[in-house]
């Protein structure tokens, strides 16, 4: 370990500008993507393919939503990800001739969903920051400490592992399983929807005071 | 159960790695290429990358909340100017126990004060009858009660208005000509340079006045009336959606659906002294959509530039979107 430092928050190391650009856009993607992220999940979980997993298509609306170069079609960001959500699943449909749609029903309950139906619940800045606390709540100390040294205070992965003496690997391995856990907690809509075994598998392992 | 995805567990370890010390090209090549291999991988590396954006933004607040669960939200509430009048009261001739009984009344619902926001920053402000006064960037009010009327002047701004009911108090906010007056209610109104006129009524009704000898006319929760240069009132509906998204400075952002990069960058301009500038006339015209901290125009400017893949140049006060030469 070394006493090095760097004046440098976050160190990205020899990040290239594929990295720069996505981490540009998952700014975007953190205030008009991530808290709208529940609400297509709901909807996919009315309306499923079979062999299509929720994640699948979750993920690859953020792909889509992450690459256009443009805003021009986005009016609404709830509606489009649900717009692009649905056309992921009905391709998915045509292409595999899937039919067992597990849906309300017939083709009817697969129609584009409307949030015009219900309004825009945004997040106000109050819950969202509710949302932050509960989730960092949830990490183990150790990996909570970690988690907001590196993100909060803007130090590097050395200086991190330097402050509480356990190895820079060690370090990773925290911010790895803390980005994970956030993930699916953020992407769920909160609280109370990870379920518990889920929660053990992410975050606890054995690394846990491993100082190399 | 279904275990945890894997590809998410992927994409975090990929995003500890990158941002780790020493993050070779070689393993920048890999990550890259393993971007390429699938939708799904580019998706999930996305999603672990804004929820790590989420706690730069807002972990700090989070752990001072987590810290002082009471006291995890601070409202501006100032308080109140003790400005109260005694009113003298001439007529001997009245009983003196109407005397005493008006004074007190007079005592106890006269106020007056004056409340400024300077750029950038809202104020909740609580008045003394309970309704309650959200100013927006560069706002001022003055506010002047008595005992049969509540009246209040938008000097300049933007202000909601949460309206205590008082049977025979009127509540009455002028903005240049313009009069609107409620009972119990909510409402926002926006008197801006250069702008028509806003009234947006979130509950209940009022009734607006273009001009002193105009008729009032009656507008309610779900509409929103605009007065022009002309004094021509025009009232039109608004949805929920949309009621929140124009009160979403209230939290410290800006919501755009689709306004133009023009527009957009005026709207920015209210907040803040960095002026985002558009020279290019078709950029200007761009549709722009988006959640955005109201206070960091070059945050915006920047993310606008990665969508379109524009040159942001930044000066000492201002921020300006070019094309790119290529």
């Amino acid at each position: 370990m070394t006493d090095q430092k760097r004046v440098h928050a976050c160190g990205r190391g020899a990040a290239g500008p594929m990295v720069n650009r996505i981490d540009e856009r998952a700014k975007w993607i953190e205030q008009n993507l991530l808290p709208n992220e529940s609400r297509v999940r709901a909807w996919l979980s009315q309306n499923r393919a079979h062999g299509l997993e929720i994640d699948d298509v979750v993920q690859e609306m953020y792909a889509r939503i992450g690459s256009l170069d443009s805003f021009d079609e986005i009016r609404d960001p709830v509606q489009y990800a649900l717009k692009v959500a649905h056309s992921i699943l009905f391709n998915y449909i045509r292409r595999t001739r899937t039919v067992s749609i597990i849906a309300a029903g017939d083709m009817k309950g697969f129609e584009v969903p409307s949030p015009e139906a219900s309004p825009e619940e945004e997040l106000s800045a109050r819950d969202e920051v509710q949302q932050v606390a509960n989730a960092l709540a949830e990490l183990p100390k150790r990996t909570r400490d970690v988690l907001l040294l590196r993100r909060v205070e803007g130090f590097s992965q050395r200086e991190t592992a330097s402050r509480l003496k356990i190895a820079e690997k060690t370090v990773e391995a925290h911010m790895a399983r803390a980005a994970l856990y956030l993930t699916l907690h953020f992407g769920r809509g909160g609280k109370h929807k990870i379920q518990s075994s889920e929660r053990h598998e992410i975050l606890s392992d054995d690394s846990d005071d491993a100082t190399d | 159960m279904p275990q945890t995805n894997e590809i998410y567990r992927r994409a975090a370890e990929w995003s500890a790695q990158a941002d780790a010390e020493g993050f070779s090209a070689a393993q920048q090549a890999a990550l890259d290429a393993w971007l390429g291999e699938d939708l799904r991988h580019l998706g999930a590396y996305l999603a672990v990358r804004a929820a790590l954006a989420r706690v730069n933004r807002l972990g700090g607040a989070a752990q001072t909340a987590n810290r002082e669960p009471e006291a995890n939200v601070s409202v501006l509430a100032q308080p109140v100017p003790a400005r109260r009048r005694w009113v003298l009261v001439g007529s001997i001739a009245a009983s003196l126990v109407a005397v005493v009984l008006c004074g007190a009344a007079w005592w106890a619902t006269s106020f007056e004060a004056v409340y400024a926001t300077a750029l950038g920053e809202t104020k909740v402000i609580a008045l003394p009858d309970g309704s309650q006064l959200t100013m927006n960037t560069a706002t001022s009010a003055s506010v002047h009660y008595t005992i049969i009327a509540r009246n209040i002047t938008l000097n300049r701004g933007e202000a909601l208005f949460d309206v205590a009911k008082h049977k025979i108090r009127p509540f009455v906010v002028k903005a240049d000509k313009v009069q609107v007056r409620a009972v119990g209610t909510s409402f926002e109104l926006a008197s801006l340079r250069d702008q028509p006129l806003q009234v947006m009524v979130r509950e209940g009704v009022v009734k607006v006045k273009a001009s002193a000898h105009a008729d009032a006319i009656v507008v309610s929760a779900g509409a929103r009336a605009v007065v022009g240069a002309d004094g021509k009132m025009i009232i039109e509906p608004v949805s929920v959606g949309q009621i929140a998204m124009n009160l979403a400075w209230r939290d410290g952002y800006i919501v755009f659906r689709r306004q133009s990069l023009g527009d957009a960058a005026r709207e920015f301009g209210r907040y803040n002294k960095l002026r985002i500038i558009v020279d290019d006339p078709v950029l200007a015209r761009k549709a722009v959509t988006g959640r955005y901290l109201a206070t960091d125009p070059l945050g915006f400017a920047k993310a606008v530039a990665i969508f379109w893949n524009l040159k942001v140049t930044v000066s000492q006060d201002s921020v300006r979107l070019t094309r790119n030469a290529n």
